[in-house]
C-alpha cells in the first residue's frame, strides 16, 4: 500500500514538474499562435465591417508587425506607421508629377526605392523598418493608382485606413491578452553578461579572447536593440531606458580594458618574459577572486554589495599592492620595470571601470525602485553608427535596378500582375539589404513564398468557394495564419514564416471578390517566383559582404579609424570604440562565433581598441602640457598616424626609433624644465605601451588579408 | 451644446477628415502623455493589469470626444 502511495506521489510530481515545463517553455508560443489568430481575427472582422476594399491589405498588415514580444509589436507598428505615410505621400506626389509618362514615374519610383534601401541598411532595428514598408507602400498605392490616376487619393486613404486597422488589432490584442514583457529578456540578458564577464575575469589567465569578446560584443548589439524597443515598452523596463544605456557603455570600458590588458600579459609572455607577465597577473589576482564567490559568479545583493566593496578595497590598496610587488621583484635581475607600470595603469583603468559598471549593475538588477540613472545625469552619447556609403550605394543601385527591371518587364509585355511582382521584389530587396548572406536568406524567404503559393491554391479553389460568413472565412484562413506564426515564431524558420504570410496574403482571393480566378492565380503566383528570381539574381551579382574585397576594406577602415583617432582632436574614446565595433557589427563578419573569418575580424578590431584608446590617452595628457613637450607629442602621433595610413617596415622603424628617442629623452631626466614628474609618469607608461603594440605588429604579421591587397595594389 | 458647435468633418487641405478622427489623435497624444508620467512616478505599482487600464483610458477620453462630436 505504502509502496502504491510513494508510486502515486512520485507520478504526481512528475505531472507537475512536466506541467510546470510545459507552462514556462511551449505554452507562450501557444499563447502567441491564439493570439495571432485573434488579431487577423479582429482586423478582418472590422475591415469588413467598415467595408474596406481589400481586408487583405489589414491581415497582411497584422502579420508583418505580430511579434512575440508585446513591445516589439508597438516598435514596429510605429514604424510601420510612419513609414506607411511617408510612402504614401510620396506616392501621391509620383502620380500628380508623371501620371501622364511612365519614364520619369518609374526613375523617380526607383530613386525613391534606392533612398529606402539605402535607409533601411544605414539604421538599425525597427527604424530600418521604416524605410522598408515607405518603399512598399508605394508599390502598393502610387503603382496602382498609375493606372487609376484620379482615384489616387482614394485608393490612398483606404489603404492607410487598411493599414491602421492591422495595426490597432495586432496593437490591442498584444498589449492585452498574455502580453510577453522585453523586461524579462532584458534582465535575462544582462545577468548572463555579468556572468560571463565574471567567470572570464575570475579565470585569471584565459586561453582565448576573441570568442568571449565576440560573444561581448553580441549582447552588446542585442540589448541595445531591445533597448531601442523598450521605448514602446509599457512596464518597467522603459523607465530604465537610460540605465541599460549606461549599463552597455560602461561595460564596453570594461570589457576592453580587460582584453587590452591580458593583450599585454600575452604579448609579454610571447616575449620571452613571463617574470613580468607574472608579477601582472599575480597583481591582477585579488580582482579575480573577488569575483567569484565560490567559483561562481556573485549573484544576490548581498554578494553584490560585498563585491563592489571588494572592488573598492582593491582601488584604494593598489599603490601599496603594487610598490610591494616591485620590491619583491627588485632582486631579481633585468625586470623592465616600465612594463609592471603598463600594466599597473591598465589595471588600475580595469578596476575603476568595473567599479562603474557594478554601480549600474546594481541598480538594474537588485535595487530596481530605489534609484533610476536620470537621462540628464547621464548623457552618454548612443552607440555612435559608422556608416560605409559603398555597401549602402551598392544596396540603394540594387534596389533601385530590381524595380527598373520588373518595370521594364511590366512594361513590355503587358503584364497582368507586374504590380505584385514589382512589390514582392521591392519586399525582398529593402527588406534584405542588411543580411549579412542575402543569398541564403532569399532562398529560404522563397521556399516560403512557394508555401504561401501552395496554400493559395488550396484556399481560394476548394475552401473560399464555400466560405459564405465571416466565420467560415475565419476558419479558411486559420492555417494559413497559424502555420506563418508557428514558422516565424522559431528563429530558424522566421523567413520562411515571412515568405508565407507574405504571398499567401497578397494572393488569398478575397479582395474584390470571394472565389477563385484560376488565371489571375497562375499570373500571380508566376509574378512572385519572378519576382524573387530576380531579386536573388541581383543580390547574387552583388553580393558586397561575401567578398574578401569587403573584408580588407574593413580592415583598412579600421586603421583608418586609429589614424583618425591620431589627428581627430576631437575624437573622444568612447566614440572611437562604438565606431570600431559598428564598423566590424556591420561589416556583417560577427554573426559566427566559430568561423575564422570572425575571429579575425575580432582579432583585428582588439588590436585596433589597444592602439586606439592609448593615442587617445595621449592626446589627453598632451593638452596639459606646454609648448615643447607638446610639440614633440604632435610629431609622435603624427608619426603613427602615418604607420597606420601607410603600413610597411620603413614607417614602423621610424615611428619605434623615435618612440625610443622620445623614451629616452623622458627617462634621462633632461625634461625637468618641461615637465613635472606627475606629468612624466603617466606619458611614459603611455608611449611604452604604443611602442609594445606597434613593435608587436610585425612579429604576427596581423593583417594577411591587407597584405596580399598591397600585393594586388603593387 | 457642444456638438452643435463642432463641425463632423473637417477640411484637411481640402480633404474631409472626420472629426472622429482628430479626436482619436488627441486621445491617443493625451493617453500617451499620462501614461508616461504614470510610469514615471511609479504608480502603475498599484494598478493590476496596466495594459487594460491604458486601454480602457483610452477608450473613456475617446469615447468623450466623440460624445462631444455627436
Amino acid at each position: 500500500m505504502q509502496r502504491i502511495n510513494q508510486g502515486a506521489r512520485l507520478a504526481v510530481e512528475c505531472m507537475q514538474q512536466a506541467g510546470a515545463d510545459w507552462y514556462r517553455q511551449d505554452f507562450p508560443l501557444i499563447g502567441y499562435l491564439f493570439k495571432y489568430l485573434l488579431a487577423a481575427f479582429l482586423a478582418l472582422w472590422v475591415a469588413l465591417k467598415m467595408e474596406m476594399d481589400q481586408p487583405a491589405t489589414a491581415l497582411l498588415t497584422v502579420v508583418i508587425v505580430m511579434h512575440f514580444r508585446s513591445g516589439m509589436v508597438m516598435t514596429k507598428s510605429y514604424y510601420r506607421l510612419i513609414g506607411t505615410v511617408i510612402g504614401i505621400l510620396f506616392s501621391m506626389l509620383l502620380v500628380a508629377w508623371f501620371a501622364q509618362d511612365r519614364f520619369p514615374f518609374f526613375i523617380a519610383a526607383a530613386l525613391w526605392i534606392g533612398l529606402c534601401t539605402a535607409g533601411s541598411l544605414v539604421y538599425r532595428n525597427f527604424q530600418s523598418y521604416g524605410f522598408v514598408l515607405a518603399g512598399y507602400t508605394l508599390c502598393i498605392v502610387g503603382l496602382p493608382a498609375t493606372l487609376t490616376p484620379w482615384h489616387t487619393f482614394q485608393i490612398a486613404s483606404t489603404r492607410l485606413s487598411e493599414i491602421g486597422v492591422g495595426l490597432l488589432s495586432a496593437m490591442l490584442v498584444s498589449e492585452l491578452i498574455l502580453p510577453q514583457r522585453l523586461w524579462q529578456n532584458i534582465q535575462e540578458l544582462v545577468r548572463g553578461k555579468f556572468r560571463d564577464f565574471s567567470l572570464l575575469l575570475g579565470a585569471g589567465a584565459p586561453a582565448g579572447l576573441n570568442q568571449p569578446f565576440l560573444k561581448f560584443m553580441q549582447d552588446l548589439y542585442q540589448l541595445e536593440s531591445f533597448r531601442a524597443s523598450v521605448q514602446f515598452e509599457t512596464d518597467d523596463a522603459r523607465v530604465h531606458s537610460t540605465t541599460i544605456n549606461q549599463l552597455n557603455v560602461r561595460f564596453m570600458a570594461v570589457s576592453t580594458t580587460y582584453v587590452v590588458f591580458q593583450r599585454l600579459v600575452q604579448r609579454l609572455q610571447a616575449q620571452g618574459r613571463s617574470r613580468e607577465a607574472d608579477a601582472l597577473l599575480a597583481l591582477m589576482q585579488p580582482l579575480a577572486e573577488a569575483v567569484l564567490i565560490d567559483g561562481r559568479p556573485a549573484s544576490d545583493p548581498q554578494e553584490l554589495a560585498r563585491l563592489q566593496q571588494a572592488v573598492t578595497d582593491f582601488q584604494l590598496g593598489f599603490t601599496a599592492f603594487f610598490s610591494q610587488q616591485l620590491q619583491a621583484l627588485a632582486s631579481q635581475p633585468d625586470v623592465n620595470r616600465l612594463e609592471l607600470e603598463t600594466g599597473a595603469a591598465l589595471l588600475q583603468r580595469l578596476a575603476n571601470e568595473l567599479a562603474a559598471y557594478l554601480q549600474t549593475y546594481v541598480l538594474l538588477v537588485a535595487n530596481l525602485r530605489a534609484y533610476k540613472v536620470d537621462s540628464r545625469e547621464f548623457t552618454a552619447d548612443k552607440l555612435q553608427m559608422h556608416i560605409d556609403w559603398l555597401p549602402v550605394t551598392i544596396a540603394a543601385t540594387r534596389g533601385a535596378l530590381t524595380l527598373l527591371i520588373l518595370a521594364a518587364i511590366w512594361m513590355t509585355i503587358d503584364w497582368p500582375s507586374g504590380i505584385l511582382a514589382m512589390t514582392l521584389g521591392v519586399i525582398t530587396s529593402t527588406l534584405f539589404a542588411a543580411s549579412p548572406a542575402p543569398t541564403a536568406t532569399i532562398r529560404q524567404f522563397s521556399v516560403g513564398v512557394l508555401l504561401g503559393i501552395a496554400l493559395v491554391y488550396v484556399s481560394n479553389v476548394f475552401w473560399l468557394t464555400a466560405a459564405h460568413d465571416y466565420v467560415m472565412l475565419c476558419i479558411v484562413i486559420a492555417p494559413a495564419i497559424l502555420l506563418t506564426a508557428w514558422l516565424s515564431a522559431r528563429p530558424p524558420t522566421a523567413l520562411v514564416g515571412a515568405g508565407l504570410g507574405i504571398a499567401y496574403f497578397l494572393m488569398v482571393g478575397f479582395n474584390q471578390a470571394l472565389g477563385d480566378n484560376p488565371v489571375k492565380y497562375f499570373n500571380d503566383s508566376i509574378a512572385l517566383m519572378i519576382a524573387l528570381a530576380v531579386s536573388g539574381i541581383m543580390f547574387s551579382l552583388t553580393d558586397y559582404a561575401a567578398s574578401p574585397w569587403a573584408k580588407a576594406r574593413v580592415l583598412a577602415q579600421l586603421r583608418q579609424l586609429v589614424v583618425d583617432a591620431c589627428r581627430n582632436s576631437s575624437m573622444t574614446s568612447a566614440e572611437f570604440e562604438m565606431r570600431a565595433r559598428d564598423l566590424i557589427q556591420r561589416s556583417g563578419n560577427v554573426h559566427r562565433p566559430q568561423d575564422a573569418d570572425s575571429v579575425r575580424m575580432v582579432e583585428a578590431l582588439c588590436a585596433t581598441l589597444e592602439i586606439g584608446h592609448a593615442v587617445i590617452a595621449l592626446r589627453v595628457v598632451a593638452t596639459d602640457l606646454s609648448a615643447q613637450p607638446r610639440k614633440l607629442l604632435q610629431h609622435t602621433l603624427g608619426l603613427i598616424a602615418h604607420y597606420y595610413k601607410q603600413p610597411g617596415q620603413k614607417n614602423q622603424q621610424q615611428a619605434l626609433q623615435w618612440l625610443d628617442h622620445f623614451l629616452g629623452w623622458l627617462q634621462g631626466g633632461e625634461y625637468d624644465q618641461a615637465l613635472a614628474a606627475w606629468q612624466a609618469q603617466p606619458l611614459t607608461t603611455q608611449l611604452h605601451f604604443i611602442r609594445l603594440v606597434i613593435a608587436a605588429e610585425t612579429s604576427a604579421s596581423p593583417h594577411p588579408v591587407l597584405a596580399q591587397e598591397a600585393a594586388y595594389a603593387a | 451644446m457642444l456638438h452643435e458647435w463642432i463641425p463632423r468633418e473637417l477640411a484637411f487641405l481640402d480633404a474631409h477628415v472626420p472629426t472622429l478622427f482628430l479626436a482619436f489623435l488627441v486621445a491617443a497624444v493625451a493617453i500617451w502623455l499620462l501614461d508616461k508620467w504614470l510610469a514615471a512616478w511609479n504608480l502603475y505599482d498599484l494598478v493590476w493589469y496596466p495594459a487594460l487600464l491604458r486601454v480602457a483610458l483610452f477608450f473613456g477620453l475617446f469615447s468623450v470626444f466623440g460624445l462631444m462630436v455627436y
